[in-house]
């Protein structure tokens, strides 16, 4: 029960630095863009340009 | 920020730098959308065209089918989910380029290559290229899908497909939202573009006990493909089997789905066969004018094929839909 409520704090407080820190984050997932780049090429795959989608900002 | 909306399907995900889709298989990188599934399969079989299934289409030949990981939903009941809901990075992948899928369906002696066993939308740039150069090389191409797509790019999919097996999983929305974290409208929509584009196209009912078998759902269903592409698109109704999230409900009663044959056959549909049974009268194509028996079949295997290249039945010239050579 500590333990939980321990995480559930620390979660608050990270969230709310972060959204302090980097307002334009507000709402947006964490990635870490490197560790999914690093997994990406250990699985051999090639990422390439797809078709239909637009840039949003 | 970098933030970009995928425009493939009507999840229409938007995504972060980074960050991949509902699909699992496309991802947000510098800004630009990315597909991490081209010419990565990780499943590819020579199957009996009967298997897709397809009744009307070239009976008896051998169909190159090829998939990749991901899908656009998450059907509870889904038979193929060790590949359909994982990540690429988690599943065995083969280097097979559109040149090189071309040339092992040939090398088989296949007359179609099907882009199947997940979801081929979510590997949509290889499955166009791939078709184009099958078109070149004299092969059909044969697209087995749930239809979850947004209308411009079907579109132009439209282009390269021949024959197109969809999976019209319910005619209710709730149905769609629920089990398969979906919407019914696109499919539908999207069956009607395909036919309405040339594409052969049949269609699959899974009846999956208690949650889509009802008589009223059933009639439901059969009376919208009757109104809006017509009694002749054949309809597979498939037995379900406990998989996945639904192992809690048991496979479906041969009775319902001969009763489900019944309602669909008092609505006019033309030609309705019974799937993932083992043999069954439910499995013969009959002419719908003189009711001759035309095509035979034992499991997936062609006993008898009385109907012509021109696509007639022997009897009464009647001519039956679908792609004969």
């Amino acid at each position: 029960m500590l333990a939980v409520t321990i995480l559930m704090v620390a979660a608050v407080f990270f969230t709310n630095s972060r959204n302090a820190l980097h307002p334009e984050l507000r709402g947006a997932p964490r990635v870490d863009v490197k560790r999914v780049l690093e997994r990406i090429d250990r699985a051999g795959l090639e990422p390439q340009e797809a078709k239909y989608y637009r840039v949003i900002e | 920020m970098n933030k970009i909306e995928c425009l493939l399907c009507p999840k229409r995900c938007q995504l972060v730098e980074g960050e991949r889709g509902d699909c699992k298989v496309r991802i947000n990188l510098e800004g630009k959308l990315k597909t991490l599934v081209y010419g990565k399969v990780c499943a590819f079989h020579v199957d009996p065209i009967e298997k897709k299934p397809l009744s009307h289409v070239l009976p008896g030949s051998g169909s190159f089918s090829v998939a990749t990981a991901g899908c656009n939903l998450h059907c509870k009941f889904c038979q193929n989910w060790e590949i359909s809901q994982r990540e690429p990075e988690e599943t065995n992948n083969h280097d097979m380029d559109p040149r090189e899928t071309v040339r092992l369906a040939q090398h088989y002696g296949c007359k179609t290559i099907a882009y199947t066993y997940s979801e081929p939308i979510v590997f949509y740039e290889y499955m166009l290229e791939t078709a184009r150069l099958a078109r070149q090389s004299d092969l059909r191409n044969v697209w087995v899908t749930a239809a979850f797509i947004e209308q411009k790019p079907l579109e132009e999919l439209c282009q390269w497909i021949d024959a197109a097996n969809i999976d019209l999983k319910s005619i209710r929305d709730e149905y769609y939202s629920q089990v398969c974290f979906g919407r019914l409208r696109p499919v539908l929509d999207a069956i009607v573009t395909a036919v309405k584009k040339g594409v052969f196209v049949e269609l699959t009912n899974l009846l999956v006990p208690t949650l889509n078998d009802s008589e009223e759902e059933i009639s439901e269903l059969t009376r919208w493909i009757a109104e809006n592409v017509g009694v002749e698109v054949p309809l597979h109704f498939s037995r379900f089997h406990p998989m996945y999230q639904l192992t809690n409900l048991p496979p479906t009663p041969v009775g319902t789905l001969v009763r489900a044959r019944e309602i669909a056959m008092a609505q006019g549909l033309e030609y309705v066969y019974i799937g993932n049974i083992p043999d069954t009268e439910a499995s013969h194509t009959h002419c719908p004018r003189c009711k001759s028996l035309l095509i035979e079949r034992q499991g997936y295997r062609i006993v008898r094929n009385r109907v012509g290249e021109d696509g007639k039945c022997d009897s009464c010239g009647h001519k039956i839909p679908g792609i004969w050579k």
